[in-house]
């Protein structure tokens, strides 16, 4: 060896890895909302994006302006303007924010700037580009991704944020903010949900069967079966519906304050009823008719539950052990 | 007004670029005694050359009929190879953590069948003349993507899923080569920097710049998740 040493030793540890570590379920979690993330931005890669008019991207804008209050209708109208003008410039962008985004989070050394700016833009999309999720106006019952799909995205962004405690919290979601507000987080949200689920029009007779009916047109023929059958199925019963949706979302809400067992139960109960969600009332965020640009609330608020699963409680220790796995050299 | 074949023509670039380098690697990798994947850097170039002439026609230096047959071919090599890792140490193999080669084996295993479902629905994205397109949604004049109705969008979405899974994932290994960890890291595990060839030197036994083949997938897989939404 020569006086070169530690730089070769360098330039060969840049090309020889440390064993691979499976990533903890908290790091898991980070990585499927960069997926999202990621899935977004080439979504907003469609073609119809980049075209002005009501067709495209600023059409959906517009969109989301009516029934809000005034001040906010003008101000969604305005960027709806802005993006009409210059349709490929700022779709391109858009998309552009959204795929770093993913390719951050999953990217550790980029994490922490990331889900900042994640936070940051989650919340402008909520404003400008879901009209605050239609709850100003009635129309953020959870069936259709009230209170605002991206609004998940913020909050899942703050409740992974990397913590050195985060390796002995009992959830994943308490690693950054702690249990106690952990728990307040998740009844609230899901309080929030139980309300809106019987808030304004959410709860008319014909409120479901409409949703699920109005998702029909262009999706493939085994979801449009599944549209017409759940549609045919639920009637003028949406009052009914509304309030079992409200009584699950109360108790999954309640849940995260009981024993271990129960608390599993409700994130179970969760994952249920978000699924049920994503796939009947949502059909997967329009994405296979085509016209879509996210998955709506479904996966989200999967991975939001999915935060809250009880961990093995060690108490001191780290979740997961730290020892690295001695494997042969390869590319993984 | 606007459209945006000037994407597809980006994405060609970005694959042609993905393509060189992944040549470059084949060639180079015996002369700088590296070691290299070259089944998976050889998949990495045919694909990429492959989705030029999909994203950009007039660039296609591949046929329809040799694009089925290599892609067939590398799927049935990438899924037999995933077997025989199986066979060897057993189902659990597919989350061990001593197995990571057949991670990869699958993902460009499915990375070649979605090539071949490209092809059988009737890529390419682009038509071939793009001068005074009219933007205007799917099925624009600029943008002659697969037949309507080809294909089943579920299955679509699933494999763009899958595409976003694994360039995350591979983001996440890429710490694993950062050139700043401690000389001291080398010698956990016990002699982990040296386990190829018996008695061949360290630079024998190096790898060939694993982050950048790393970033060649992940932009493979953020094209071909580019190309199947334009299929939905």
């Amino acid at each position: 060896m020569t006086a070169d040493t530690s730089a070769s030793e360098t330039r060969s540890l840049a090309a020889n890895p440390v064993p691979w570590r499976r990533p903890d379920w908290r790091r898991s979690l980070q990585l499927a909302l960069a997926a999202i993330w990621l899935l977004d931005g080439v979504l907003q890669l469609q073609p119809f994006m980049f075209t002005p008019g009501s067709k495209g991207f600023s059409g959906m804008l517009t969109g989301t302006a009516s029934g809000n209050p005034g001040g906010i209708a003008t101000s969604i109208t305005w960027a709806a303007k802005i993006i009409d003008h210059h349709p490929v410039g700022t779709n391109t962008v858009f998309a552009l924010i959204q795929i770093l985004l993913g390719l951050g989070i999953a990217w550790k050394s980029l994490l922490k700037p990331a889900l900042a700016v994640s936070v940051v833009w989650s919340l402008a999309v909520w404003w400008f580009g879901e009209g605050l999720g239609g709850v100003l106006h009635g129309q953020g019952t959870p069936i259709g991704g009230g209170p605002g799909a991206v609004l998940f995205y913020a909050l899942l962004a703050i409740l992974l944020w990397p913590a050195e405690s985060a390796g002995t919290a009992r959830f994943a979601a308490a690693g950054s903010i702690g249990e106690s507000a952990g728990h307040a987080v998740w009844a609230v949200t899901w309080a929030l949900l139980a309300y809106l689920s019987l808030h304004g029009p959410a709860r008319a007779p014909g409120a479901v069967h409409d949703v699920v009916a109005g998702n029909n047109s262009g999706q493939p023929g085994w979801l449009a079966t599944l549209d017409r059958n759940a549609a045919a199925a639920v009637n003028h019963d949406g009052l009914v519906l509304a309030i079992v949706l409200a009584v699950l979302c109360a108790v999954i809400a309640l849940s995260v304050y009981l024993p271990v067992p129960a608390a599993r139960a409700g994130v179970v109960l969760a994952v249920i009823v978000a699924l049920a969600i994503w796939v009947v009332t949502e059909n997967f965020g329009m994405i296979l008719a085509g016209g879509a640009t996210d998955p709506n609330s479904g996966p989200l608020l999967v991975l939001l539950s999915l935060a809250y699963w009880p961990l093995a409680a060690v108490p001191g220790a780290a979740r997961y052990p730290t020892t690295a796995v001695a494997v042969p050299v390869e590319v993984s | 007004m606007p459209d945006p074949t000037w994407l597809g023509y980006l994405f060609a670039a970005v694959m042609m670029v993905v393509g060189a380098y992944c040549l470059a690697r084949l060639v180079l990798a015996r002369p700088m005694r590296c070691r290299t994947h070259y089944d998976m850097n050889l998949g990495h170039l045919l694909m990429s050359f492959a989705m030029v002439g999909m994203l950009v026609p007039t660039w296609n230096i591949m046929s329809v009929g040799v694009g089925e047959i290599v892609f067939g071919a590398m799927a049935v090599w990438f899924l037999v190879m995933a077997a025989a890792v199986i066979t060897r140490h057993g189902i659990s193999s597919i989350v061990n953590t001593t197995t990571a080669h057949l991670r990869h084996f699958v993902i460009h295993g499915v990375m070649a069948c979605i090539m071949l479902y490209m092809y059988w629905l009737g890529m390419p994205v682009m038509a071939k003349s793009s001068a005074g397109g009219m933007g205007g949604g799917m099925g624009a004049s600029t943008m002659s993507g697969p037949p309507a109705g080809a294909g089943d969008p579920g299955l679509t979405f699933f494999l763009i899923l899958v595409l976003v899974a694994s360039a995350v994932w591979q983001l996440n290994a890429i710490e694993r080569y950062a050139p700043s960890l401690s000389p001291a890291l080398a010698t956990v595990g016990g002699g982990i920097t040296t386990s190829g060839v018996p008695g061949a030197t360290e630079a024998e036994n190096r790898w060939m710049a694993p982050r950048l083949e790393i970033g060649c997938h992940i932009a493979m897989c953020v094209a071909m998740a580019y190309m199947l939404v334009l299929m939905v």
